[in-house]
């Protein structure tokens, strides 16, 4: 559907406004339903405790590490640690 | 082969924080559990920073905002930067050979570790794409692909990359905002509910069947 659809259903001829709210629909749609779904794979570096999420990540779905609980480069599931980490991280970022 | 490893993360802001657990303790043995100093209070510092380099070892899966359309992935459409910089504030792609044709406005990064989506160009040469984005750190060595091919949400003729139904329940939203402007609460969270129930169906539909769990290791 194009803009101008939506737009002539809303019933609105201002164009900026629409597209930023066109916008943010599209953001609220992906936060409850993943429309569109990428992947992107980066280094672990030593003692580098925190790693930048992608920018346009709006939903993080899933986080998995090469060799976690296997020996077949296979890139599985981590589980979400809770709780504080008494062990001081080394880059300190 | 590569040895098993154990992992585990948390989200701190707009950082994922990657820790592994490692069994080397402090007094040289491998022990396939914790000693006894490490129990109690003091076993979670088996959890540490991850212990050894591992290239490509993280894996992020996440959702997107469609606001752009990549229309083509040929050769002559990409570039591949070399690194990135500041300049002026703002974010700069260094490589070589880019295209310096006018019609890029906007670009697409991936492949990037931190600079993945939708960037705006406000500057061309052959050695450097400097965008709209700021940015305020030092030369950092990334090699992401750059496709320079992208038609981005900016005017009436765009096509969203939806499917109808999912368009009809973005012309909820919109209404819903329209109403929230004009002040109609009641107008507005109808058809904020009549958008997510759209989503909500539309994500239904696509499941068939009797669902399962998986029988061993939830996270695997």
């Amino acid at each position: 559907m194009k803009v101008q659809e939506i737009m002539e259903r809303v019933g609105i001829t201002d164009t900026g406004r629409a597209l930023a709210y066109i916008k943010d629909a599209l953001e609220e749609l992906n936060t409850i339903s993943e429309t569109h779904v990428r992947t992107e794979r980066m280094d672990i570096t030593e003692d580098k405790r925190f790693y930048d999420l992608p920018n346009n990540a709006v939903k993080v779905t899933n986080i998995r590490c090469k060799n976690h609980l296997n020996s077949d480069d296979e890139y599985r599931a981590i589980p979400r640690m809770i709780g504080d980490i008494p062990r001081k991280d080394a880059d300190g970022v | 082969m590569a040895s098993s490893k154990e992992y585990a993360y948390f989200i701190r802001g707009n950082k994922v924080a990657i820790l592994q657990k490692d069994w080397n303790l402090s007094g040289g043995q491998t022990l396939g559990q914790p000693g006894l100093n490490d129990l109690g209070s003091s076993g979670s510092l088996l959890w540490k920073s991850p212990i050894e380099s591992i290239t490509d070892g993280l894996e992020i899966e996440y959702a997107y905002s469609p606001e752009y359309r990549i229309e083509s992935i040929a050769s002559a459409d990409k570039e591949t930067a070399t690194s990135y910089e500041t300049a002026s504030g703002y974010l700069r792609f260094n490589g070589t050979g880019f295209s310096t044709e006018s019609t890029v406005d906007y670009i697409v990064i991936d492949g990037s570790e931190r600079w993945n989506g939708l960037h705006k160009v406000t500057g061309l040469n052959t050695a450097h794409y400097t965008t709209a984005t700021k940015y305020s750190g030092g030369n950092v060595t990334d090699t992401p692909t750059i496709y320079t091919d992208v038609d981005v949400l900016n005017d009436e003729s765009d096509e969203l990359d939806l499917s109808r139904y999912q368009a009809n329940a973005v012309v909820n939203y919109v209404k819903a905002k329209y109403a929230e402007d004009a002040g109609n609460i009641e107008m507005k969270e109808y058809f904020m509910r009549e958008f997510r129930i759209m989503v909500e169906k539309h994500d239904k539909g696509k499941a068939w069947g009797s669902r399962r769990i998986q029988s061993s290791g939830i996270f695997r």
